[in-house]
C-alpha cells in the first residue's frame, strides 16, 4: 500500500478498515494503485510532495477516501483545504466513513465533498460498496489529468 | 428509505437522448420519478421555483448534459452551487472531453463528470451504474 504515483489515496487511521479496503480494491483489481496515509497531515504531505513524500513525482490521484475521523487533521479539516486549492479541488473527494450523523454530512457537503458514503457494517457489503465505489470513480468519472 | 420516493432530474435538450435515459431507468427497475427539463432556464426553474418541496426533499440526483440551450450546462452548476440546493449531487454528462469544461466543472464543484458512452449497447449498464452509486450508495443529501 504504499504506490508513490497511486492513483486513489486512502486516508484511514485505522489500520483494520485499511485492510478491508485494501481487500475489496484488490477484489477489483484496483490495489496497485493505492496509497494509504492515516491521517489528514499525511494526505496534504502527499499531495503536496512534502516531508517523506517530496521525492514523489507530483501526480495526481484520480480519488481521494477519506475517513471522517483521524487524529492530527481530521477528514473535514483535510477536505476543506483540499477544496480550497486550486491545485487539488479537481480530485474527487469521496468521504467513506462511519458516521451517520446529519451534521456531519451537511458539514462534508457544506465543505464540497464529491461523494459521501456510509460504511456497512457488513464486511461482504462494504467490500460490494468499495468496488463499487472504485469502479465509478476510477473508470467512469472524468477527471483532470495531471 | 422508501426508494420509490426518490426522484432524478435529466437536463437535457435532445428528446431522443431524454427517451433513451428514461428508457434505461425504466429497463434498471427504477421506480422513482424521472423529471425531464429541456433547457438550462427550465432546469432552473424547475429547481428553484419548485412548488412542491417533496420533490426538491427527494430529488437524489441531477443529470446535467453540459450542451444545453439558454443556460448552458456549466451555467446551471454554477447557479445550484451557489444556493440552498448546492447539497444535491449534480453529474454532468457529456460526449466530449473538451478539457476546459471538465476544469470549469469541477472549479466549481461539480460531483462527477461522465463521458457518454458511444455505442448504444453500453449505455443501460452505464446509466444502470450511474443511478445505482448516485441513489444506492451515495448519501449526500440535504
Amino acid at each position: 500500500m504504499d504506490n508513490l504515483e497511486a492513483k486513489i489515496l486512502l486516508a484511514e487511521d485505522r489500520m483494520e478498515d485499511a485492510h478491508l479496503t485494501h481487500f475489496a480494491l484488490e477484489e477489483a483489481g484496483f490495489v496497485a494503485m493505492l496509497h494509504w496515509v492515516k491521517n489528514g497531515e499525511e494526505a496534504l504531505e502527499y499531495l503536496k510532495c512534502e516531508g517523506v513524500y517530496k521525492e514523489r513525482s507530483p501526480i495526481k490521484p484520480k480519488m481521494i477516501l477519506m475517513d471522517l475521523k483521524m487524529p492530527k487533521l481530521d477528514g473535514i479539516e483535510t477536505l476543506k483545504i483540499i477544496k480550497s486549492d486550486k491545485r487539488y479541488l479537481s480530485i474527487p473527494v469521496i468521504m467513506l466513513t462511519t458516521s451517520r450523523e446529519e451534521v456531519d454530512r451537511i458539514r462534508a457537503i457544506e465543505n464540497h465533498a464529491n461523494s459521501y458514503i456510509v460504511k456497512p457494517v457488513d464486511s461482504e457489503k462494504f467490500s460490494q460498496t468499495v468496488k463499487a465505489l472504485g469502479e465509478y470513480w476510477m473508470e467512469r468519472n472524468f477527471g483532470v489529468e495531471g | 428509505m422508501n426508494k420509490d420516493k426518490i426522484n432524478i432530474l435529466l437536463v437535457e435538450d435532445r428528446e431522443e437522448d431524454a427517451e433513451l435515459t428514461m428508457m434505461a431507468l425504466r429497463k434498471d427497475k427504477f421506480n422513482g420519478q424521472v423529471y425531464w427539463t429541456k433547457d438550462g432556464d427550465e432546469a432552473i426553474n424547475f429547481l428553484l421555483e419548485q412548488p412542491d418541496p417533496e420533490i426538491i426533499k427527494n430529488l437524489r440526483l441531477i443529470l446535467l448534459d453540459v450542451n444545453i440551450p439558454k443556460l448552458n450546462g456549466l451555467e446551471v452548476l454554477k447557479r445550484i452551487k451557489n444556493s440552498h440546493l448546492r447539497g444535491i449531487p449534480v453529474v454532468m454528462l457529456t460526449t466530449s472531453n473538451h478539457e476546459k469544461d471538465v476544469t470549469t466543472a469541477y472549479d466549481n464543484y461539480v460531483n462527477s463528470y461522465l463521458l457518454k458512452p458511444v455505442r448504444f449497447d453500453q449505455f443501460q449498464l452505464f446509466i444502470e451504474r450511474v443511478r445505482y452509486y448516485w441513489t444506492d450508495l451515495n448519501v449526500a443529501h440535504f
